[in-house]
């Protein structure tokens, strides 16, 4: 059953032996379906190993140039592919049979590896070919964005080396960040990553080590048959990496190289000093005017100063933070082949990203090597290794109170960088904010990591369809985080301050396998797995920091005046757990899958410890009775039923349930120790369990695909560090809090729109999921400023006043809110408890982040040499909470910048407006509201690729087996109402707290000019 | 290993094989493998004997970190001593316009509340001991904790749930009599308990002079004068702690007379407050945040040894100067000093405490006041009050308890504005606590 693939995957490395120049012959012929005789328009007659290839057409005829001794490869979907060696002759006809699993493909799984048609659960996968085709890109996540429904991959911002919201099948649980589990050439990966300077960037990516380029496929678990199998750390779905290895043949080398230019989509608009002056000293009048206050009585509010020289300029603070041309470069270089008994695949990688801020950037470099080795006929080994060091120079995002960006837009336009003798203008003393231009000049911020992940295994093939494999895997980093704020710095002190980090990380795994395939009967196929795996986390942090350094030139604190602190620490969690997998395959009709892990966390005490996690899946392939062979409509037809238990026991802290008094809360030099964590010895795991109901329908010999799945899944016991009334002395407790259920419906259409000599295909996805929180204790959780989770409504719901209008006359507000200041022209909110005042009693749920639906939609063009991508996504319905634009729009209430376009609608008599307030001080109309609530949606064109093969003579002469030269435009075309810079920005990716724009750095609109080369 | 061997084998004899090996891999569990714990932390069970001292110093660094730099000045903030520079923004504490969302709000509340709990903690723990002289005399040093939460809880929030022992139930308000009754409640055991000063003779150590003193500002507070003149009267008779003559010293050594009571507030373990009102080039570093009003550098007269000491200019920019820490921190947190007692007895006794005035007025390099009227010698009290005390976190409280705070603040227009607001996440979390007026 595998031999196809595996000659699939040998094809095409043969491909590339042909390399001697030979005389070309022209070959003529028709193609005709084996069963019917019919001649087949659309197939492809490829010249192996060259890029060289022809369609048939409406008669089944081709024709084309070949070498003498060459391979003629024929292949159309739906059809099994067919090679035949020219041997000098020029008719070469040929009849090709139908076959519905000519798309099946070899799909990885948990622990081992299945066909497509075989599995019933749900699985989405990205190939290596779409991520190598889709350029541009610099991580594993941003491979998945938009391909997979069911799986909303969003970016929290367009900081390079940022971690990307990985979001399978809606928020399952409210714990942690809901990111699936990344498991790396069968090593689950450890989520922690070790920045820890406040930067106000959520998360670096856990995957951020590995090159694109070295992945062969990527693997989207996401119903509960597909992911029982990793039990307790599944229920937020399972990515499967999968990296590329070596196959016999003559050695390949590929060489590629992408260089990027990117630009913002668009700049805020600020208003110019004079509008500024204008805002601010209007809502000073009207403030004096509503308090009746004139010139030198007290509480008079002066107007504000103009302090500009004569013809001064309005600063563009924007320019002055930025680079004008960030940029991406990468180059790799590959080698691989091998012969029967060794394999190799190895890589190196270098790639460097300029963003958006001065001085942020991240470079990473990258190798591998991964071998197979065949001992005997009963021995396997193979060993994979993948090593990078990144660097990651970190910037201040907002999230942090400091970013960059938001504190440069607020100065206000006249404020500038540098006083005439050219020192700094100080933050707070000269111009309003810090000075964004000192931060990035007076800063040296650096995270340098070095990462392994390895695996090394042996399978032993005791008698055929029996094997045992032992595995030893895991991952270690070590890292140091270095941040110097110098004696110019604003947070430097008098003399610099040095914060280093340094942390170490292992995580080790071991892993016995027990596989077995056998023909019960005739018919029927018993197979399946049983394994024992033990995984460790260790994690240990130190810190030291020095102050007083003689000059900004020394940065070690061997060099500081004192050491102003430092620690170590120590974390450890362990995983023990028992994996088994039965398949039962009746004549490739009836299948049935049972899967049972059963795990053992360190994290649980006592009776809570063990949890069990089994699925059970089952799906029926209509197209392969005997009643379905005679029609012509459907190529494929399988019905698929799925329903598992699934657990988490991420963003619980190692030791939450262990009730601990901690030391380290000293006095006077003397060890004090408190109760510092309340603890909760009867937590258990979080369990989901998840129905998936499937439906696959292939039309016209697989020209026409679509794959429709509903899932229902309730995640009980929910894990939550849950805030508690502090008069308990405790700010939070971890706790199981209730229940939540996610339904939804997927969809994913696939047409082969044309396949003459343009080969034309358009791919769908679009996924409607619906999240609620069915049961909590407790009414109401709020959660930050915005945001609450209750009983009945969605994570990541949005709680704040709602605004109804403008008071268009004072005999309008009420007598409380008179009383307090407010006038026509401020905002009427809804008074939700009618007690004609406005306060927190009045906020209400009034939307959620989620989107209604979203998805993506790709068109793929081939013509000749030619080929052709565009890749949209979209996301609908979601909301978004602007955040600082309370600041950029408070008119008054702040002395910060003004945004420009939103200035002019401002209410400033009856009529004027009923969204916009007027200019006052003061926080009433600064509240968190609907004000500041916007919509979210955006329809984006991702990717876009036009790429170009060199025909096959000039790669001949230019000694190379292929060419290929493509230029990618990412993020060009963005379609929202937004009016931040960017719509695709979180500040977390905590599902309780998503959709808050605290003004990130956005997302980069790029163009990538990239070069493929094989040799 | 001969492969061979496994084909010369019977499949029955390699099943067999299988299910040992496969019998062998899920027996042999790492079961004891999962038994991971902390290293950074021990079972509060075990807490006895040995961990009484380290609990309190968990007491002490609680009170002295948790409420927040903020806390330590809000009463200045509030109480008109302080603006906000431009980059701390708009102040909702210097407008009188606070939100029930403020955080620096819900970290007083959750600060005060959290050292409770602990203090509640080594109260539970030294019950289950015996009842030795060091362990009665910590007990007092509880107890004057309690009563400090319950001090800065009361005048910051008025009425607040009294919690005699730790509980996670909802909680509803008591009145402020109540909470005032139960901090002269404390403080006199802490009096009883707690070591005195001259076995104990150290100013960063609660004794209890400490509670003595707070019990003075306790009495003053609920108008219990004469209690309030004979406590200040006591200690000031005491004979450890007097006026320094280097008004200085009080705030930049820790080898002084007057302090009773501070937290030492090491720069490795404490809080940093120098940055909020240093400036980005002072010596130390500083963020800046709040400036002194002009009219604080006319309060003083020139010959005052106070002035330069309270406020200054650094390079032309107006500062606060008391605490010289900037951004490295280590600056005392002052709780009590035994001038608090001289303007205490001073004011209590009215007219007939003039010469606590005085003497209070020469040990500053001020003449003697000669006043015969009630009405402005309360006036010269208070301003001499201010001056003492200025950045040490009183002159809010003192406008208050006195009622002149929407008299003398432009921002206070109502009742409901003395007291902050309940915090927002409080109110969500525990529906038993009522919002103040107001908010």
């Amino acid at each position: 059953m595998t031999k196809i693939m595996v000659v699939l995957v040998f094809t095409c490395l043969e491909a590339g032996a042909a390399k001697t120049v030979q005389t070309d012959i022209t070959v003529t012929g028709v193609v005709t379906d084996a069963q019917t005789g019919e001649p087949l328009p659309g197939v492809n007659v490829i010249v192996q190993g060259t890029a060289r290839g022809v369609s048939t057409d409406n008669d089944g005829r081709y024709s084309l140039n070949a070498p003498e001794d060459g391979t003629l490869v024929f292949t159309l979907i739906g059809y099994v592919p067919q090679e035949t060696r020219v041997n000098g002759r020029a008719v070469i006809n040929i009849a090709l049979t139908a076959d519905v699993e000519a798309l099946d493909d070899i799909v990885v799984i948990g622990y081992g590896q299945e066909r497509r048609s075989r599995i019933m659960g749900s699985i989405g996968s990205v190939d290596a070919e779409s991520i190598q085709r889709s350029k541009g890109i610099v991580s594993a996540e941003q491979a998945i964005q938009g391909r997979v429904a069911g799986v909303n991959v969003s970016s929290t911002s367009g900081i390079p080396g940022q971690g990307l919201r990985v979001d399978i099948r809606g928020a399952a649980s409210v714990s942690g960040s809901n990111e699936p589990l990344y498991v790396v050439d069968g090593v689950p990966i450890s989520s922690g990553t070790e920045s820890r300077f406040s930067f106000g960037i959520p998360r670096e990516s856990p995957i951020a080590h590995l090159n694109p380029s070295d992945i062969e496929s990527i693997e989207i678990l996401k119903d509960a048959s597909a992911t029982a199998i990793y039990g307790s750390r599944a229920t937020n779905g399972v990515v499967l990496i999968t990296t590329k290895r070596g196959s016999d043949g003559p050695t390949q080398f590929n060489f590629s190289s992408s260089v990027g230019f990117e630009s913002v989509r668009k700049k805020l608009d600020i208003a110019s000093s004079d509008a500024y002056f204008e805002v601010m000293n209007e809502a000073r009048e009207n403030y004096n005017h509503d308090r009746g206050l004139v010139s030198g009585d007290p509480g008079y509010r002066p107007p504000l100063e103009d302090p500009r020289e004569p013809g001064q300029e309005d600063t563009d603070w924007f320019d002055l933070v930025t680079r004008s041309n960030p940029a991406v470069a990468n180059f790799n270089l590959s080698v691989s082949g091998g012969n029967e008994k060794t394999r190799f695949y190895t890589s190196g990688e270098y790639m460097k990203h300029l963003g958006l801020i001065k001085s942020n950037q991240i470079e990473r470099y990258s190798g591998r090597v991964n071998l197979d080795h065949r001992a005997s006929d009963r021995l396997d080994l193979k060993l994979t290794l993948g090593t990078s060091r990144t660097e990651n120079n970190r910037i201040q995002n907002e999230g942090s109170g400091r970013g960059i960006l938001v504190r440069s837009l607020e100065q206000r336009p006249y404020d500038t960088p540098y006083k005439e003798d050219g020192s700094y203008n100080i933050g707070g003393v000269d111009i309003l904010r810090h000075n964004g231009v000192q931060v990035i000049n007076e800063q040296d911020a650096s995270l340098i990591s070095y990462d392994a992940v390895f695996e090394a295994s042996a399978a032993l093939k005791i008698v055929k369809g029996l094997q045992f494999q032992s595995k030893v895997g895991g991952e270690f980093r070590s890292a140091h985080e270095y941040v110097y704020l110098n004696a110019n710095h604003p947070r430097g002190g008098a003399g610099g301050v040095v914060h280093d980090w340094r942390t170490t990380r292992s995580n080790l795994l071991l892993e016995n396998t027990l596989t077995f395939d056998h023909a019960v009967a005739d018919k029927l196929q018993f197979s399946g797995l049983l394994g024992h795996t033990f995984q460790k986390f260790v994690h240990e942090p130190s810190y030291v920091s020095g102050e007083d350094f003689p000059s900004p030139s020394f940065g070690y604190i061997t060099s500081a005046g004192r050491i102003a602190g430092g620690w170590t620490s120590w974390d450890a969690y362990a995983l023990e757990s028992l994996v088994s997998r039965i398949n039962l395959n009746y004549d490739e009709r009836y299948i049935l899958w049972v899967t049972l892990r059963r795990d053992g966390s360190s994290k649980f005490l006592g009776e809570n410890r063990y949890g069990y996690f089994p699925s059970v899946s089952g799906g029926w392939r209509l197209s392969e009775e005997s009643f379905f062979r005679d029609q012509h409509i459907f190529s494929d037809l399988r019905l698929r039923a799925s329903y598992g238990l699934t657990g988490n026991q991420d963003g619980i802290g190692e030791f939450a349930a262990v009730p601990s008094a901690g030391g380290g809360q000293n006095y006077r030099g003397n060890t004090g120790i408190a109760i510092t964590n309340v603890g909760n010895p009867g937590l258990t795991w979080e369990t989901a369990n998840q129905l998936n109901l499937g439906l696959d329908v292939g039309f016209f010999n697989g020209r026409l695909t679509l794959n429709a799945d509903y899932f229902i899944q309730k995640t009980n016991d929910l894990l939550y560090n849950r805030p508690l009334h502090t008069t308990t002395g405790f700010s939070s407790i971890v706790q199981n809090i209730g229940s939540m259920s996610n339904r939804g419906l997927e969809l994913t259409l696939r047409s082969v729109n044309t396949k003459d000599a343009l080969y034309w295909t358009t791919d769908f996805n679009i996924s409607f999921i619906r999240n609620e929180l069915t049961s909590l204790i407790g009414e109401t959780i709020p959660v930050g400023e915005h945001h609450v989770i209750r009983e009945g409504e969605a994570m990541g719901t949005f709680f704040m006043l709602r605004q109804l209008g403008i008071y268009q006359d004072d005999n309008e507000v009420p007598q409380p809110l008179y009383e307090q200041g407010v006038r026509a022209g401020d905002i009427i909110y809804e008074d939700l408890n009618g007690d004609n005042n406005i306060t927190s009693a009045d906020r209400q749920v009034v939307g959620t982040a989620n989107p209604d639906f979203y998805g993506g939609i790709t068109n793929s063009l081939n013509y000749k040499n030619f080929d052709f991508s565009a890749f949209f996504s979209f996301t609908y319905g979601n909301k978004l909470y602007n955040n600082w634009a309370r600041r950029l729009d408070s008119f008054g209430t702040y002395e910060y910048a003004l945004r420009a376009d939103h200035i002019d609608d401002r209410w400033t008599g009856p009529g004027t407006s009923n969204t916009i307030p007027r200019a006052i001080l003061g926080n009433y109309n600064i509240q968190n509201s609907t004000r500041f609530l916007e919509d979210g949606s955006f329809l984006r064109l991702q990717n876009v690729t036009l790429g170009y093969t060199l025909p096959k003579q000039l790669t001949d002469r230019i000694h190379t087996r292929s060419v290929r030269l493509s230029v990618t435009g990412r993020n060009l075309l963005t379609f929202t109402d937004y009016s931040g810079m960017d719509p695709e920005v979180n500040a977390t990716l905590s599902p309780a707290e998503l959709g808050v724009d605290h003004f990130s750095v956005p997302q980069m609109r790029s163009i990538t000019f990239n070069i493929d080369i094989g040799f | 290993m001969n492969l061979y061997k496994f084909q010369e084998m019977r499949y029955n004899n390699i099943y067999k094989l299988a299910a040992a090996l496969s019998a062998i891999l899920f027996t042999t569990g790492c079961g004891d493998m999962l038994d991971i714990s902390p290293r950074t932390s021990v079972s509060p069970d075990n807490l006895g004997q040995e961990e009484v001292e380290q609990l309190l110093n968990g007491v002490y660094q609680q009170f002295q970190n948790g409420p927040g730099r903020e806390n330590v000045f809000l009463f200045d903030r509030l109480g008109g001593n302080l603006r906000s520079s431009n980059l701390g923004g708009r102040d909702e504490f210097i407008e009188h316009d606070v939100d029930p969302g403020n955080s620096d709000v819900s970290t007083i509340w959750y600060g005060y509340y959290r050292g409770l709990y602990r203090a509640n903690v080594l109260i539970e723990t030294l019950a289950t001991l015996e009842p030795t002289d060091r362990n009665q005399e910590i007990l007092g040093l509880a107890h004057f904790f309690r009563a400090y939460a319950y001090y800065q809880l009361v005048t910051r929030f008025g009425g607040v749930p009294v919690l005699r022992e730790n509980t996670r139930d909802f909680v509803a308000r008591d009145s402020e009599e109540e909470v005032w009754a139960f901090i002269r409640e404390e403080l006199e055991k802490a009096v009883d308990l707690a070591p005195d000063f001259a076995s104990n003779p150290d100013p960063n150590l609660v004794t209890a002079e400490a509670a003595k003193a707070l019990l003075a500002r306790t009495a003053l507070a609920r108008n219990d004068n004469d209690r309030a003149a004979q406590l200040a009267e006591e200690l000031i008779g005491s004979g450890h702690f007097s006026l320094e003559d280097d008004y200085a010293s009080v705030f930049r050594t820790s080898s002084n007379t007057e302090v009773i009571f501070s937290f030492e507030n090491r720069s490795d373990e404490g809080i940093t407050f120098g940055g909020l009102f240093t400036t980005v080039d002072y010596r130390t570093g500083g963020s800046y945040f709040f400036v002194p009003l002009d009219e604080m550098f006319d309060l003083y007269s020139d010959d005052d040894t106070r002035k330069e000491v309270t406020v200054t200019y650094e390079s032309n920019l107006p500062m606060v100067n008391k605490y010289q820490g900037g951004l490295q921190g280590g600056d005392a947190i002052l709780v009590t000093r035994i001038a608090e007692m001289y303007l205490i007895s001073a004011e209590a006794r009215g007219l007939a405490g003039i010469g606590r005035l005085n003497e209070l007025r020469a040990a500053r390099g001020l003449q003697p006041l000669d006043i015969n009227n009630e009405q402005a010698y309360a006036q010269a009290v208070a301003e001499e009050r201010r001056k003492e005390l200025a950045y040490e976190g009183f002159r809010w409280y003192d406008l208050i308890r006195t009622g002149r705070a929407i008299e003398e603040l432009e921002t206070v227009r109502n009742e409901n504005q003395l007291r902050l607001p309940i915090p927002v996440s409080e109110l969500d979390l525990n529906p038993m606590l009522e919002q103040n007026p107001g908010y």
